[in-house]
This record gives structure tokens, sequence and C-alpha cells, in this order.
């Protein structure tokens, strides 16, 4: 739970308790109304010039909360504080202001531009709109952005399927960089690309984000390309956030039993290192109607009697380590072994999920020994 | 540069035969509208007992009405309401339909329910007994009635096509992109979304010509057409009515007028379905339309 204290400063965005469901279709005869409940009580904070990851599989409600704390979708409950203002609560006028500073970078670098606008337009519309720059200005702040996602500015006259996956998610980069913003939800913003150019393009947020004092919200299901970019981790499963915390600590000390699972499922590069996999069974349950308790509890190798019964609430393990589970909360008297199991995995874990350091010549010689003589 | 341009029309001719002779009698219609004045051999007013419902002759090269008007010269004016009728009437009908469909689709909500039930009734009412109302209400028949009756159901279509587009649209990706830049509503539709709509609607709107002038013609057949006039000559559909009578006598004066409501319509199809065609290649070689 990082505090003012720790920063100094207030955060820049503050998601309090959001919800979103997705009301379903009635059928003719049914009278109860289902709901789809995708994002479900969350809470986070983002620092200015920090980069906050959410992490989770496809389908745990990443992307909606994203769009929803930009208010692309209307919550259903919640609150987002945006430098202090209640983004929920403003005019419309008001929020077409405020999303001058608040900026998304989509996932899919193909749909995410419209065919049938040059570049020029893509990016420089909004500038227009908003009365930041027209005619020879908006031209020249066009081809300098160009400039800065690493583009030539002669691009500016071209339509975007002259262009290649890479170069078009740089295009997207530059629209959200139009508007100057301090905030950028970075929604699955490399998945889409094979990893050479992944790298690239995280190279460049991360230079930009230097350069313009951004503040990410970086939403992926990859932990290595969160674990790259992020000062700050949030883990999702099934709409809920059940372990958030630095990102050092998050590879060092995984607590969740889900987040185990997650961070032993990273590839390594070393074939030789010997590690223990945590296979979850079956599938992620229907966000339409969770599992009673905790929601992990089907597919939780460790999960106990209470976690079926109760839901769990957020504990602080250690400072600013948050974790939704029973195991760590001792009021559920968990059975010691299973606590034994989580603890051992967690250390082990630790010595596993290194970051792929350049291996020493030691290092070397200890995983490929020579025979000797 | 000419030569390429030739070129390439050879090459499209060669491709879609029947886009060009769509073209060349939708051309002819245009041409015959504008130049009716020097064009007609008659004058559509002149009335000549002694030439009653004589056969075609060099003089008359279809014949004369029961009136003794030179049917080649009628036929000609008729052009003339066909094409004020069809172009009037898509025109209002299409701006209708795109004005309340866009909004329907890009807000959701009760707009949408209020305008998609609205065209609903639209489909459901029998188009002819909607303009025999309005006919009668406006007790004067005149082109501007016959639109005014052909546009009252004929946006439902429009709408319903654009709404649908407009749900598809919104949902991409560079249509929510837009929004979190916060642009203005309108300018999203406008410059986002109804670009893309263009191609489907420029199809409708092409055989919308053709189905107001078969829909005029059947109210001028019923006798409720804009009446005659000396800018406006007599609607194809009166003429077909009037020779009607007389078919058993002088099949020819009904068969004129048929043959040119036949061509117009067929002529304006074939350039509809190459316009769809060229614009949606997924309907390649499907048959049948709107």
């Amino acid at each position: 739970m990082s505090s003012i204290n720790d920063h100094g400063a207030p955060p820049l965005l503050e998601v309090k308790n959001l919800k979103k469901y997705f009301p379903l279709k009635r059928g003719l005869f049914s009278r109860q109304r289902r709901f789809v409940k995708a994002v479900d009580d969350i809470s986070f904070k983002v620092y200015a010039n920090q980069t906050v990851g959410l992490v989770g599989e496809s389908g745990c409600g990443k992307t909606t909360a994203g769009r929803t704390l930009l208010r692309l979708l209307e919550p259903t409950a919640g609150e987002v504080l945006f430098k202090g203002k209640k983004i929920f609560e403003l005019s419309r006028g008001e929020m077409r202001q405020t999303r001058r500073d608040m900026q998304i970078i989509f996932q899919d670098p193909f749909s995410s531009l419209n065919p049938r606008m040059t570049v020029e337009n893509i990016i420089g519309d909004a500038a227009s709109v908003h009365g930041i720059a027209r005619g020879q200005e908006r031209r020249i702040l066009v081809r300098g952005l160009l400039e800065k996602v690493g583009l030539q500015p002669s691009y500016a006259n071209r339509y975007p399927h002259e262009f290649s996956g890479g170069q078009r998610q740089r295009i997207g980069i530059a629209r959200a960089l139009a508007l100057n913003p301090d905030f950028i939800v970075c929604d699955e913003a490399v998945s889409a690309l094979d990893v050479s150019v992944q790298a690239q393009v995280l190279n460049l947020l991360e230079d930009l984000q230097q350069e313009f004092d951004l503040a990410f919200l970086f939403i992926a299901h990859d932990l290595s390309v969160v674990r790259h970019l992020s000062d700050w981790v949030c883990v999702m499963y099934l709409g809920q956030i059940v372990e958030a915390t630095s990102c050092d600590d998050l590879f060092d000390e995984p607590f969740h039993p889900y987040t185990q699972a997650l961070l032993s499922a990273i590839p390594q590069a070393n074939p030789k290192r010997v590690r223990r996999r945590v296979i979850l069974q079956g599938d992620v349950p229907s966000p339409i109607d969770p599992p009673d308790g905790c929601r992990f509890h089907t597919r939780c190798p460790v999960a106990f009697e209470a976690c079926r019964r109760a839901n769990p609430v957020d504990t602080e393990v250690q400072p600013g380590h948050r974790v939704k589970c029973h195991i760590y909360d001792a009021a559920y008297d968990p059975p010691s072994q299973a606590v034994d199991h989580v603890r051992e995995l967690c250390h082990r874990l630790r010595s596993d999920v290194r970051p792929d350091e350049p291996l020493s010549p030691e290092r070397v010689r200890q995983l490929f020994p020579q025979p000797k003589g | 540069m000419a030569r390429g341009r030739l070129q390439s029309l050879k090459r499209f001719a060669r491709r879609r035969p029947l886009a060009i002779v769509g073209g060349a009698i939708l051309a002819l219609l245009v041409f015959f509208a504008l130049a009716a004045d020097w064009l007609a051999p008659g004058d559509p007013t002149l009335v000549e007992v002694r030439l009653q419902l004589c056969e075609p002759s060099s003089q008359h090269l279809l014949g004369c009405d029961e009136n003794g008007r030179d049917v080649l010269t009628l036929i000609i004016y008729g052009s003339r309401v066909a094409l004020a009728v069809g172009l009037t009437s898509v025109l209002v009908s299409m701006t209708c339909g795109v004005l309340l469909g866009a909004t329907a689709g890009f807000f959701r909500g009760w707009t949408d329910e209020v305008v998609m039930r609205v065209a609903d009734i639209c489909f459901a009412f029998p188009g002819i007994l909607l303009a025999i109302l309005i006919i009668f209400l406006t007790q004067n028949p005149s082109v501007m009635s016959v639109v005014l009756a052909l546009s009252a159901t004929g946006w439902a279509s429009y709408a319903r096509l654009v709404r649908g587009e407009v749900l598809r649209e919104r949902e991409l990706t560079y249509v929510e992109a837009a929004r979190a830049l916060g642009l203005p509503s309108r300018r999203i539709v406008v410059r986002y979304i109804l670009p893309n709509v263009m191609a489907p609607l420029s199809v409708q709107a092409t055989f919308g010509v053709a189905g107001a002038i078969l829909a005029e013609s059947s109210l001028s057949f019923l006798g409720l057409g804009p009446s005659m006039s000396a800018f406006w000559g007599v609607s194809w559909g009166a003429l077909l009515d009037q020779g009607a009578s007389y078919f058993l006598l002088t099949p020819h004066l009904a068969i004129a007028p048929g043959v040119a409501i036949m061509l117009a319509v067929l002529g304006i199809n074939f350039v509809g379905d190459a316009l769809r065609d060229e614009l949606d290649p997924r309907l390649r070689g499907q048959i049948g339309g709107p």
C-alpha cells in the first residue's frame, strides 16, 4: 500500500472500489437480471512519472478496468480521482478537457488507426480540435512527434496501410502524445508485436516516459514485459486485484498462490535451471457467476474450507504488499500444511525467477561443468 | 494521362459490360430530362383531335394518345418527372435516414429505441396507403407531394442501414481512440464513422432511385401522380394507365411508357449492381439487392 509518505506527493490517479458490470440480455421469461462482473471492486494508485503494471490472464477484466478508469466505459460503481478531480462526476465538456491529460495506446495496431485518414490527420486531429495547434503549427507538431517516436517526418502524408505493425504502434503512440498528457493507459500495447519489435517499442515508451514525465498504467499478460517497465504491479484475477506490491517485491516474494502460478509459468532462457511449475487445473470460471468465497479457490492448489465460504480481504503481509488470500489471514486459521507449501514455493520462486542477467563466466562453468581431465 | 484513363475505362467495360449499358441508359435519361424542350418533336400540351389514337408513323414515331398528343414527346418529357421524383425523394429520405440512423446508432438508449420503432412502423405500413393519404391531404398532387409521400416511409431503410453500420463502426478501436482524444461526438460521427458508411449508402441510394421511379409510376397509374403541366409533361405511369384502356386497340400506347419505365429502372439497377460490386468486394457475385 504505497501511501503519500513514500512519494511525497498525492497520486496522479487514484482508483477507489471501481466496479464495472455488464448487464446480460434478459431472456424472455427470466426475471432475474444477470451481470458479467468484469471489474469487481478494484483500488490502486498511480503516481506521476511512475508505471503501474496490471497483469492477469485474458478475460480477467484488466482491459475493462483500463477503459473504465478513462471513462470510455461508464462505471457501475466506484470512484476515480485524476489530479484530484472525480472523473465520473465531470460534465461532458469537462470530461473532454480532462482527456487531454489522460490517453490510451491500444493493443491492435491495425484496427486502432482510421484507414481513411493520413498519419498527419490521425495524429493532429485532436490538436486542432483542442485548439493546441492549427495549420502550419500543426504540421510542425505532427512531424516533431513522428521524429520523437522514431519515424520519418515525411511519413505524415501516408496512410496507415503503408506501415508495418511496429510502425503503426509508433503512430498510435504519437497520437497519444499529441495532447501532451500526464497519464497513458498502455492496453497490451506491445502484445501484438513480435519480440524484437516489442523490445524497441518498450524502450521507446521508457524514453518517452523520461522525456515527457509520463505515468503509465501498463496492462499486459506478459509478466516479463511488466517486470521490465513497472514500478508497481497489481495482479488481477476474475475482476479483482489479488496481489499488489512494488515490482521488485512481487518477483522476489510472490505471496498469492495465483501470482506464484503465474510467475512459475514465465519461460526461462536457461534450460538447465531446475524448477517446479505450478500447473493450474481447469479454466478461469465465468465472471457471470463468480465462485463464492475466494474467486480463486476452484483452481487454488492450497484452498481450504474457509476459501469456499468467505471472501478474502486485503491483508498487508509486508509493508506495502497487499494480498487477498486467507493463508495470510490468521483469523481463518489456515492449515499449517498449506501455509508451509505456499511459503516454500515463495522461496523457491525467488531463486528460480531471476531476471535474465548476463551469465557470468563462473555461472556458465557452474551450469555447464566441464568434464575433468 | 488521357490515354491511360481511356485504357482503364476499356478494361472496366470489358469487366462490367452491364454497367456501361446501365450508365448509357442513365445518361440518356438525364439528357432527355434536361433537353426535352429541344429534343421532343412536338409540344406535350398540344391536343390534336384528328390524331386521336393514331398509329406510329414517320411524323409520330410512337403514334398518338387518346387526346392526339405525340407519345414520343410525352415520353421524353416524362423522364423529367421520373428523374426529379427519383433523385429528390432519395435525397430527402437519405438525408433524414442518415441523420436519424446515425444519431440512433451512436447515442443508443431511448433515441435508438424511438427512431427504430418508428422505422419498424414505416416498414410495416403499406407505403402506397400512406402515400394515398398524404396526397389526399395535400389536395393538389404535385411532384413535391409525391416526393413527400415516398420519403415518408423511404427514410426508414436508410436509417436502418446507417444505424447498423454506425453500431459496428463505433466499436472499432480507432473510434474509441477518437473518443479518448476528447473529440466531440459530432466530429467523430462525421469524420470517423460516416465516411465508412458511404459505400453501402451510395449503393442503396442508387437502387433507391430506381425504386422511387417505380413507386411514382405506380402512384401515377392509380391517378395519384403529379398532375400534368407544360414543364413536367405527363408521368410515365399516367401514360401507362391511359394506354391500358386502349390496350386491345392500340397496344403501343401502353407498351411505350412501360418500356420506358422498365429501361430506366433496369439501367439504374445495373449501375447499382456494378457500384456494389466495386465498393463492396464481399458481395461480389451475389444476386439480388435491397
